[in-house]
């Protein structure tokens, strides 16, 4: 199996405090992994580092393809419509989907025209994670993505990842299973 | 009702700035410059019905997205949920809408025609509500048209033109006061420049417009840039992850704040001298999308420091401001 992510040997800091020490992992093609560990383990600064969001870091970084990142907080713009946010998306992805069928595949058809600020956290998480799986990416990276969503959403959003290459960080061990991912604890530095 | 004031009156007030300078400036020029007076004014209203039912809509559209803003304003939903009378809902708005054509009351009574005044003001009040009404449906009906569009996967739009799209959306729907002013500090401009022309006419025009115009090409590029600076940093993640280029919404950036600069300098010099050559004309062009593009890289500059301090910021533009001044001076 052909890696898509490499992770070798990755240390942050941020002043005094080390963030990640040393992490080494790999995801292959058609493979989940799911990140657990504690409140402040760097679940988070390891995801955003592997979607190449975060700089800075030590060690060796590599991903082939492209990549969907959705961070555990949605940081869709609140003036711009759903519909606008996964456009700009595709835009910059380069990708040729249909943004319609996204919206209908994240049940967001009702809600699709309104300002991002007039919809709850769950839609706004449902948005968030559009945007990341919009156009099939070759990596998946999500950061909590049950975070604001009901079980019925978490149900099918565990569906639609099974198959997928994606590296998941979550508290919720239910939903590695689900999606057949092995599972990887990260141990507070 | 003084919850309902304050909720909505700031929206209000903010929306209410471009319409207020878009009539402003015409009307100082008009009952300032050229000595006309109300009742003269009125006395157009008389004799041209079409005069008078432009004037009469077009304040009712200026100040439809005033009323739009304080009835949509963020907090009403809740007020709205607190179940308040409907006099202390409906009273606060009243006050306000009816503020907002206090003008065409103003311009009625002081050519002595108050309840003309009262009427125009009321005939005004219901258009804008059918206004606010329409928008509403029009609003709902664009959306749908343009689900109907996004269904059929197409060729999405080019990185540069999305970013430059998503920022005058930015500048449209969250700047609006940053928008006003800065098109205020274009009229200002625009106004000094005519009257320093008109005064003492100059043998080189574009040497006075590079004396007069770079303050309010630094104010009006200062203040569209900052926002989307700040709107930048939010689409970092976003950016990084669809691994696009840096200069990108360097770019956009400045097509979006640069290119209406550059329009502005060039229709001011040409509108305020009569005189000004084509060559001139196109080297104020020049020099406006120069002197925003100044701004434009400061700002950039400014928002990569760790501690942006809002004063550093000021003092960077003036100085961009007084170096413009000095190559004016010089040529």
């Amino acid at each position: 199996m052909s890696a898509v992510l490499t992770l070798s040997d990755v240390s942050m800091r941020r002043g005094a405090r080390r963030v990640l020490a040393g992490v080494s992992l790999s995801v292959g093609a058609g493979e989940a992994l799911v990140i657990t560990g504690e409140n402040g383990s760097g679940k988070s600064t390891l995801l955003a580092i592997a979607a190449g969001v975060l700089t800075g870091c030590s060690g060796r970084v590599s991903l082939s393809g492209t990549c969907g990142y959705a961070p555990s907080t949605p940081d869709v713009p609140e003036h711009l419509t759903p519909s606008e946010w996964l456009a700009l998306v595709a835009s910059l992805r380069g990708t040729r989907t249909s943004i319609d069928d996204e919206i209908m595949r994240m049940e967001l058809t009702d809600v699709h025209h309104r300002k991002v600020s007039t919809l709850s956290a769950g839609q706004r998480q449902r948005v968030s994670l559009a945007a990341a799986l919009l156009g099939a990416p070759t990596l998946l990276v999500l950061d909590e993505p049950e975070g604001a969503l009901d079980q019925a959403a978490v149900a099918r959003l565990a569906t639609r990842l099974t198959g997928t290459t994606c590296l998941v960080a979550t508290h919720d061990l239910s939903l590695a299973s689900r999606i057949g991912a092995r599972t990887m604890h990260l141990a507070t530095s | 009702m003084r919850a309902v004031l304050v909720v909505s009156g700031r929206p209000f007030a903010r929306a209410l700035v471009a319409p207020t300078m878009a009539w402003l400036v015409p009307a100082a020029i008009l009952f300032g410059g050229n000595g006309m007076t109300a009742d003269d004014a009125v006395s157009v209203f008389r004799t041209s019905p079409v005069s008078w039912a432009v004037v009469v809509l077009a304040f009712s559209a200026l100040t439809a997205n005033a009323l739009s803003a304080a009835v949509h304003a963020q907090g009403m939903t809740t007020l709205r949920s607190l179940r308040p009378s409907r006099w202390a809902m409906l009273g606060p708005l009243g006050v306000l809408i009816t503020l907002g054509q206090a003008p065409l009351f103003v311009l009625f009574a002081r050519a002595g025609l108050v309840v003309a005044g009262v009427l125009h003001v009321m005939l005004a009040l219901c258009l804008e509500l059918l206004l606010v009404r329409l928008r509403a449906a029009g609003r709902s009906t664009a959306a749908w048209r343009s689900a109907r569009a996004q269904g059929q996967p197409g060729a999405p739009l080019p990185p540069l033109l999305a970013i430059c799209v998503y920022c005058m959306r930015t500048l449209w729907r969250r700047e609006q006061a940053s928008v006003s002013l800065s098109g205020t500090a274009m009229a200002l401009g625009a106004g000094a420049l005519w009257l320093s022309f008109h005064n003492d006419p100059p043998r080189s025009a574009i040497g006075r417009a590079m004396c007069v115009l770079p303050i309010s090409l630094c104010v009006a590029a200062a203040l569209l840039v900052r926002p989307l600076v700040r709107e930048e940093v939010a689409l970092r993640s976003l950016l990084r992850s669809t691994r696009t280029r840096a200069w990108v919404p360097a770019l956009a950036m400045i097509a979006v704040v640069c290119v209406p600069n550059a329009a502005y300098a060039s229709a001011a010099t040409y509108g305020a001298s009569s005189e000004a050559s084509a060559a001139e004309t196109a080297a104020t062009l020049a020099f406006g999308f120069l002197v925003a593009l100044a701004v434009v890289a400061w700002a950039r500059r400014h928002g990569r420091t760790r501690k942006q301090d809002p004063a550093l910021f000021v003092a960077g533009t003036i100085g961009i401001a007084i170096a413009s001044i000095t190559m004016g001076i010089v040529w």
